[in-house]
């Protein structure tokens, strides 16, 4: 599966998986919790979807009448990239409280999860939440900046290193 | 088009018969009171209601001017004008749970209230001990009831559920309705189909009372046809013949008969969309009422950028001065599109079908959505003119144009705090 057509694909099943009710627990008066997180009604979930692009990275949106979780996990080349990337997770997940939709904590064995309700859509525009959810994947999947930064800086210094030896 | 900057969200929405006073709940305990302005196409708003304690979840009137009102607190009431204040008599409905939906019955002297405790109960006015009392539903669904219709016969009652179910209930009060309205005893269950497929979101019978549609998550509309006869005595269960119409749409959070041979229902898209009947009887989608998809995911922005990208390239190799503007043009166009698209942009969630004195639809009908909109249409014209509209707390932040480009669009906006927290 291409970038492209993964990404296609996210968006397309987001589409249609982020049809929310604002319907409220059946269970504890005036409660309104996402029924994904309670998880005892069964009759509310639906099956999820796991859409996977290969062997590392895949995306998985799990569905309920009132709530949807997203969870994403991402490639991982090596251990560099991989202590950037958890920098950078562990930054966005500080500010968690400004990103509405970002879960505090990821679902285990994912490195980032999203949890939509009926509120998030009242508030946001859907089109708008579903290109949120997408480009902070598909950055956080792509930032090589940094790594290409610090072996190019490891690589002047060790050059420079060298020098000093020779010399 | 007047467009009244009025609500940002809009749960419910209820016009009363005469179609002079709406009653709308801005997505929190309060319900909203607007009266038309003779001669002009505004709304101006006149009370504020403040009984319940969270947030109301339906509205309904009846012919006779006052309204029900019901809300997640479990708590419902009947609102109505004494003097120049609307009182409110307050329903003794035993739930403990949320209620969901509420209904007046076609004569007026019932309720029906849906509540997310499973249960459905059916209230009416008991004069010795002056106060509305209800008597629930044995037998009953086993998720949250979601929507319920009453049949126009006043003595069935139509509800569907969470649980994927959609039942048919005899609703006959022996002290109001009489005897022998309906098979069976009160509370009796007497169709028990599936809602579709997935979690039933509406239901609705026709004007006669011959046929039922009922809406699910599939999404797919159910039809039960050949209920004959609009005297409730003479259902006939086992004629009851379906049709399940699988459509593209996303679900349809709400549907309505027009007439017996068509059908409208909103939803998730913001779009109204008309299902029609052919003379066989088969039941198909026949085309969407609004003007232009008012929401969509990328369509126009992808297809922009395809172009975009290669008239760029196609730029490139006649001269590198045209590239940028090339490259805005189509960006611009997808933003004035989704701009003044008229129709809703969020999901609609509460749609009325207007009637005449005798009961029978106009044709008219309105909308409102969680765009904090109420919208009038003309069955076969489109939206006739937009009563009100969101409030500027949104405008440019969530109601960002949606064909356009992810790297012009400030993704960082969606999320400033400014305006977007409540």
């Amino acid at each position: 599966m291409t970038e492209s057509s993964y990404i296609g694909k996210i968006q397309d099943s987001l589409f249609h998986s982020i049809t929310l009710v604002d319907l409220p627990c059946q269970h504890v008066d005036g409660y309104s919790k996402p029924e994904i997180e309670l998880q005892n009604s069964k009759e509310l979930l639906l099956d999820p979807i796991e859409i996977r692009k290969n062997e590392q990275e895949c995306t998985l949106i799990e569905r309920s009448v009132n709530s949807v979780r997203i969870s994403v996990q991402l490639k991982l080349v090596d251990d560099l990239e991989g202590w950037l990337r958890s920098k950078r997770i562990a930054f966005i997940l500080e500010r968690a409280d400004h990103i509405d939709i970002l879960r505090r904590e990821p679902v285990p064995g994912f490195d980032m999860s999203f949890l939509v309700t009926a509120r998030h859509l009242q508030m946001y525009n859907k089109a708008a939440l579903i290109r949120f959810i997408v480009s902070l994947m598909t950055e956080l999947a792509s930032a090589n900046d940094l790594k290409r930064l610090i072996s190019s800086r490891g690589r002047v210094s060790s050059l420079s290193i060298s020098k000093a030896l020779v010399i | 088009m007047s467009q009244q900057r009025v609500t940002s969200v809009i749960s419910s929405h209820g016009w009363n018969s005469e179609c002079t006073i709406l009653a709308v709940c801005p997505n929190n305990n309060e319900i909203h009171l607007y009266e038309v302005v003779s001669g002009e196409n505004t709304l101006s708003r006149t009370t504020t209601l403040q009984q319940h304690r969270q947030l109301v979840s339906s509205i309904s009137w009846n012919r006779g001017g006052s309204f029900v009102s019901c809300s997640h607190d479990s708590t419902a009431f009947v609102w109505s004008l004494e003097g120049d204040r609307w009182t409110p008599e307050p329903v003794f409905t035993r739930l403990k749970l949320a209620a969901l939906c509420v209904r007046w019955s076609p004569c007026g002297g019932k309720l029906a209230i849906a509540s997310g405790e499973k249960r459905i109960c059916i209230s009416h006015y008991e004069k010795e001990q002056k106060r509305w009392v209800s008597k629930p539903f044995r037998r009953c669904h086993s998720s949250s009831v979601v929507a319920i219709a009453w049949h126009p016969g006043g003595a069935l009652l139509a509800s569907t559920s969470t649980d994927g179910r959609c039942k048919i209930f005899n609703a006959a009060l022996p002290g109001i309705d009489g005897q022998g309205q309906a098979p069976g005893a009160f509370g009796d269950v007497l169709i028990d189909v599936e809602a579709g497929i997935g979690w039933g979101h509406a239901v609705a019978w026709s004007p006669s009372g011959c046929q039922l549609v009922v809406s699910s998550h599939g999404p797919a509309l159910q039809f039960l046809c050949g209920l004959y006869g609009s005297s409730a005595a003479s259902l006939q269960p086992e004629a009851a013949g379906r049709q399940l119409l699988h459509h593209v749409q996303l679900p349809l959070r709400c549907v309505a008969f027009l007439s017996e041979t068509s059908v409208v229902g909103a939803g998730f898209d913001g779009q109204v969309f008309l299902f029609e009947r052919d003379g066989e009887g088969v039941w198909s989608y026949a085309r969407s009422l609004s003007p232009e998809p008012a929401m969509r995911i990328d369509g126009g922005g992808r297809r922009g950028a395809i172009s975009a990208a290669f008239s760029a390239k196609l730029a490139m190799f006649r001269s590198p001065a045209k590239k940028d503007r090339t490259r805005e043009q189509p960006l611009l166009s997808a933003e004035g599109a989704a701009a003044v698209a008229p129709g809703h942009d969020n999901a609609v969630v509460d749609l009325q079908v207007f009637t005449d004195a005798a009961g029978t639809p106009t044709g008219r009908f309105s909308t409102a959505g969680w765009d904090g909109r109420v919208l009038l249409w003309d069955a076969g014209k489109g939206a006739t003119e937009t009563e009100e509209s969101g409030e500027g707390r949104a405008e440019g932040l969530i109601k960002a144009p949606t064909g356009v480009l992810t790297k012009h669009c400030p993704n960082r906006l969606l999320f400033d705090p400014v305006g977007t927290c409540d």
